[in-house]
């Protein structure tokens, strides 16, 4: 590729660029470098083979060139789904194997080495600078707008309660957990009752916030099931079953004592304000 | 400022316009998503704050090829910029959550082709999947910004390629920056060709080969050849990326061909015919040996359309209303909306005559613009469509198509040059406000009313993040339940089970979990039903609004529809079903391994 400038630039720069982007472990940062690998530089380098002869002028080399390498991109996973999978290396030998290839193949059919590659950019004056940088603010500022959580008052909050087996206790002991999408940080009292035996539990949860209760194993005959019933009551009106859901339990080989249900323990980063009583 | 405009161009003011206008949009949608009930006056103040200016701009005869083909860019950008400022970042339209779905098994699993059980053709044209899937694994990004930046490539092809396609008919530079602009206003433009659906990639690549075959027309024959690649690659992607878009991309080029032979009597070259062959021959290859559920898929949507097209002309059944949403909570649209929107749409009627003249005195020898003066027409016709119910979405889908030619045929018009007491400036200002009417009024009739801005699917509140119930029992069944759990469940629900929540959930008609959920009493039909469908969760879900794939994902408010409760409680009549989730509306009842 000698004398061909932008096909070696296109080459040397699409490596860098997958290598770069491979390994670097923040995808946003590594799109900056993905971008080029996978949404021009493909299309540039099937235009450059297939008009080696007569050059197309920018804006058109421009479009072709995004447009061919969406082209790439979807039927590069049909070539990826039966020669190798689609994993980021397969995907990066692909687009460098087409932009290779392809620059090879323009080189190849150039009758003449291409003019000095020479880019042009814009020199804007200052206003002009700051103008097109309000405007890029203003869509920065758009965007963090935009992925904001904001308060709505007026949604409906609401609190979540389940029950799944615990793994790896083949069904003799099980999860219990009560996130809260209230609208405020809420009291509540959960009863779990595995057979006959009945498990108390008070917290405090803030909006957002999750904790689990680990329950069983039950008391009872070996292999048997026992049922057990999980509810929730709100603090300021015990009166009134909010949550309720229930599941099986099935009694190990050697049950012999109820072992204290272990505290609440928050799942998540975001902690339980911990136990009321 | 004169001097200002003179010395720094009209570029970068332009630009500034439109980053406020997207400011503007993003604020009617913050305000939206918090339950404010915010006018969509501020929406649309925004929208044309992006683009009147480039409107006005493009009606000049001074701006350089090159400034017009950034302005139709910078527009195309920035109208997509209001699709994200609604909902970024969690796909809740219609559609995207399937796609979504699609190309995150591409990436979990390596391979292309896995199941999907809403929309079980989608995976049969993974061309946009594959796409992000590259961006996926190689980033690490999740699908929603992987889609989003592909989309928006997308975007700017269409944009750039239409600027270029109009640009090669015309010969008009100006004329081409018009045109382009005009189609911003398609319908569709705004919301549904902008969500992560298989076509938001296949139409940029249609019009780019539309492209292409202009140019190759235009060069001498001996450089023909060169064209030949770029032009079957995006053929090939466009069989794999989308049915509808390859099936009307041999139309279009068969009807381009068709054209030549008209104006030249003769079918050699530069004739189109044989690409037209080739389209036709991959489209019919890939549909039989890889996506025969296409027929599936599309035989009822057609065979529907051309019913109720008969039923409603034949006065069997009565029309649709128009500015009625699909959904059962869908509310209607006010009547200056409606006003906005038919005083759009007879402005383009108004308009077309004038563009066919302009056609006919300047362009007849020309097979692009005749084929382009046909699509046209053959756009009112489609409107025709919407009177009858089930010929709805087959319309609006073919609306999207045949708005090209309108918008070339449109630009034609004139009334950029229309210089009434000698002050040029009226024609211009006039089209531009035109424009401006026909963009609101055609996103108003293109998108239910009650949509057009965000709706909350996650709040903050009292120092933390609360989600809707839908997006809830989603997260809740990613993280507690096996990858390989299959849910039944309402329309809305199930899509955020599939993303983000990445489990297997079967809704609709097909197999017919919709009335298995609405019956008030379990009949003797559902158990096989969820046994032969291998269903382990059945997702209940109170909300009447739950079974609208556009309106369910978001918070309830205080006056939601609830459906009977006997259709949500009688699942506990079924041997050893449990309710192992509850948060009020929404409940999941365990079925066990062997329901």
């Amino acid at each position: 590729m000698k004398g061909h400038g932008d096909l070696r630039l296109l080459t040397w720069g699409s490596l860098l660029c997958a290598i770069v982007a491979l390994v670097l472990p923040w995808p946003a940062i590594s799109l900056l470098f993905v971008a080029p690998l996978a949404l021009f530089a493909p299309g540039y380098a099937i235009v450059a083979a297939a008009f080696a002869r007569r050059p197309l002028d920018r804006p058109r080399l421009l479009v072709l060139s995004l447009a061919l390498s969406l082209a790439v991109l979807a039927l590069g996973g049909l070539f990826l789904n039966y020669l190798g999978g689609i994993h980021a290396g397969t995907w990066a030998i692909l687009l460098l194997l087409v932009v290779v290839g392809c620059c090879r193949t323009a080189a190849l059919r150039r009758d003449r080495p291409s003019e000095r590659l020479r880019l042009h950019p814009p020199k804007p004056g200052w206003p002009k600078l700051g103008l097109a940088l309000g405007g890029l603010a203003a869509v920065a500022a758009a965007l963090v707008l935009a992925s904001a959580t904001l308060p709505a008052k007026s949604a409906v909050g609401y609190t979540e309660l389940w029950i799944v087996p615990e793994l790896e206790s083949e069904g003799s002991e099980a999860l219990v957990g009560v996130k809260s999408e209230e609208q405020q940080t809420t009291e509540y009292d959960l009863g779990v009752r595995i057979g006959k035996q009945l498990v108390k539990r008070s917290f405090v949860l803030a909006p957002g916030e999750e904790t689990t209760v680990r329950v069983g194993p039950p008391v009872a005959l070996t292999g048997s099931t026992v049922p057990v019933v999980a509810t929730l009551l709100l603090d300021s009106d015990p009166s009134h079953v909010y949550r309720r859901v229930e599941s099986t339990l099935t009694a190990p080989a050697s049950t012999v004592t109820v072992p204290e249900p272990a505290p609440a323990a928050p799942k998540s980063t975001q902690t339980a304000r911990g136990a009321k009583r | 400022m004169a001097r200002l405009i003179q010395k720094t161009g009209h570029l970068a003011p332009i630009a500034l316009c439109a980053g406020l206008g997207l400011l503007l949009c993003s604020y009617a949608n913050a305000l939206s998503r918090q339950l404010l009930d915010p006018s969509p006056m501020l929406l649309w103040a925004g929208m044309l704050l992006i683009a009147l200016p480039i409107f006005y701009r493009l009606t000049s005869r001074d701006a350089s090829p090159g400034e017009r083909l950034a302005l139709v860019c910078l527009l195309g950008l920035a109208l997509y910029g209001v699709k994200l400022m609604r909902d970024a970042p969690i796909f809740i339209f219609s559609d995207e959550p399937v796609h979504a779905f699609n190309a995150n098994q591409i990436a979990a699993h390596s391979h292309l082709f896995r199941y999907n059980p809403i929309l079980p053709v989608t995976p049969s044209y993974p061309g946009l999947e594959g796409a992000t899937s590259a961006l996926m694994t190689i980033t690490g990004l999740s699908s929603y910004w992987s889609g989003a930046v592909v989309v928006a490539v997308a975007r700017l092809s269409l944009m750039a390629g239409l600027f270029l396609l109009f640009s090669r008919i015309s010969g008009s530079a100006r004329t081409a920056g018009l045109a382009t602009a005009i189609y911003t206003a398609n319908f569709n433009f705004l919301y549904w060709g902008t969500q992560f659906s298989y076509e938001s990639l296949s139409l940029p690549i249609f019009v780019v080969v539309l492209m292409a075959i202009a140019e190759r027309s235009a060069t001498p024959r001996e450089w023909a050849r060169d064209w030949i690649a770029p032009i079957v690659l995006g053929i090939s992607a466009i069989v794999v990326t989308h049915h509808l878009t390859s099936y009307a991309l041999a139309a279009f080029i068969a009807g381009l061909a068709l054209a030549y032979w008209l104006v030249r009597r003769d079918w050699k070259w530069p004739n189109p015919w044989r690409y037209a062959v080739v389209t036709v021959a991959l489209a019919s290859a890939w549909l039989v040996l890889v996506a025969s559920s296409t027929f599936a898929y599309l035989s009822p949507v057609l065979g529907g359309a051309f019913e109720a097209i008969f039923n409603t002309a034949s006065g069997e059944a009565p029309p649709r209303g128009l500015f009625e949403g699909r959904g059962p909570s869908a509310p209607t649209t006010p009547a200056l909306a409606r006003a906005v929107a038919l005083l759009a749409i007879l402005m383009l009627l108004a308009a077309l005559p004038f563009g066919l003249r302009n056609v006919w005195r300047r362009h007849r020898h020309k097979p692009f613009a005749l084929v382009f003066s046909v699509a046209a027409i053959g756009f009112f016709s489609t409107l025709a469509l919407r009177l009858a119910p089930a010929a709805w979405e087959t319309g609006n889908r073919a609306g999207e198509f045949l708005f090209i030619g309108l918008a070339f045929v449109l630009a034609l018009a004139g009334l950029q040059d229309w210089a009434p007491w000698k002050r040029p400036w009226i024609g211009r200002a006039a089209l531009t406000v035109s424009l401006g009417i026909v963009l609101v009024g055609d996103a108003i009739a293109g998108w239910p009313w009650d949509l057009q801005l965000a709706s909350p699917v996650r709040a903050s509140a009292d120092g933390g993040t609360i989600s809707s119930p839908p997006l809830a029992v989603a997260e809740w069944a990613r993280d507690r339940t096996d990858e390989d759990s299959r849910f039944a469940a309402g329309t809305a629900d199930a899509r955020m089970l599939l993303s983000p929540g990445g489990r297997i959930a079967l809704a609709g008609k097909h197999p017919d979990i919709e009335d298995l959920l609405l019956e008030p009493a379990i009949s003797t039909w559902e158990i096989p039903l969820l046994r032969k469908n291998h269903v382990r969760y059945i997702l209940t879900d109170s909300r009447d609004v739950a079974r609208d794939s556009t309106r369910g994902y978001a918070f309830s408010t205080p006056d939601e529809v609830i459906i009977p409760k006997s259709a949500i409680v009688k699942f506990r009549e079924i041997p050893g079903a449990t309710r192992i989730y509850s948060s009020g509306e929404i409940s999941v009842y365990d079925l066990g391994e062997q329901p």
